[in-house]
């Protein structure tokens, strides 16, 4: 908790006030989501590995956007997204075991 | 000036920032359920043909789940704005987006089960009902919340310094739509 208490000393003045984005940024982060989910329609017709490829640019790049913006990590102490991420990390080498251990 | 106290004798802010992180850690244990699922999913699409999905649908239903996770920021806004009106009016419509989301769903499972892919129908089917069902689960979880907090903003519960509900309920909602995120590319686009 202490990077929480360091976090809280740096921006917060008083308790009245609220950090984080406004209604505009959350106006255009949900355009950018839309066109991004477009964008993976049109991807999913794409060759073979290449749409596996880009589709999972665009996934990673609309998950980010929500947990960065969404979710506040970005203007939250940096202990949230650790808290965050790591299992992220060890979820994503989880799905990898399982199927290296099915022989893929 | 002097910070507000809560009952447990620590200051509302400490309170809050308690309250934030113990839902973090939630969200990370959710993180690993959900990876267990989808990491037998993405070997059920290996060894399995997909079937026959309604894409259509399932992009409108993905629409549904992003504008109701912008009503939910927005409706954080509105309450740090001291906008009563806009805050019930946002939980309101996010409400309704998540029903309409779980709708589709069941429609989406109804055209399914037509085609011959149901619970019990095979390793497929085994487990893209019980992930996709489990999340769905999580959506009818997280649209009794938003309807629980639209009452009580009508009530006038949420204040500018008394938003944590609205915030910590927003957490929850938007990891249940990056789960979404991922099903939807993972499941049914790849």
């Amino acid at each position: 908790m202490a990077a929480i208490e360091k976090h809280r000393d740096d921006v917060h003045d008083t308790s009245h006030v609220h950090h984080g984005p406004k209604k505009p940024t959350y106006n255009l982060v949900f355009a950018v989501l839309t066109v991004l989910t477009l964008l993976e329609l049109a991807a999913s017709g794409l060759p073979g590995v290449l749409a596996i490829l880009v589709l999972i640019v665009l996934m990673t790049a609309k998950a980010s956007l929500v947990c960065a913006y969404y979710m506040h990590l970005k203007y939250d102490p940096p202990l949230y997204t650790w808290v965050f991420v790591v299992p992220i990390i060890m979820a994503v080498a989880v799905i990898l075991s399982l199927q290296g251990l099915a022989g893929y | 000036m002097e910070a507000a106290v809560s009952a447990h004798g620590i200051s509302a802010e400490k309170h809050n920032e308690m309250l934030k992180f113990g839902w973090w850690l939630y969200i990370a244990s959710e993180v690993m359920l959900f990876a267990s699922m989808i990491g037998v999913m993405v070997l059920a699409k290996s060894k399995y043909e997909s079937p026959e999905y309604n894409i259509p649908l399932l992009s409108l239903n993905t629409f549904l789940l992003l504008m109701s996770s912008w009503m939910v920021v927005r409706a954080l806004a509105s309450v740090q704005e001291g906008d009563q009106v806009a805050l019930a009016r946002a939980l309101f419509i996010a409400g309704l987006l998540g029903t309409t989301f779980i709708t589709l769903q069941i429609v989406e499972y109804t055209e399914l089960s037509h085609h011959g892919l149901t619970l019990t129908s095979s390793m497929y089917g085994s487990v893209f009902y019980m992930l996709t069902g489990f999340h769905g689960f999580h959506v009818f979880l997280g649209v009794l919340w938003l309807f629980g907090n639209f009452f009580r903003a009508l009530k006038g519960h949420f204040t500018p310094d008394k938003a944590i509900g609205i915030e910590v309920m927003g957490l929850y909602w938007h990891f249940v739509d990056v789960v979404w995120i991922v099903l939807f590319t993972l499941i049914y686009l790849m």
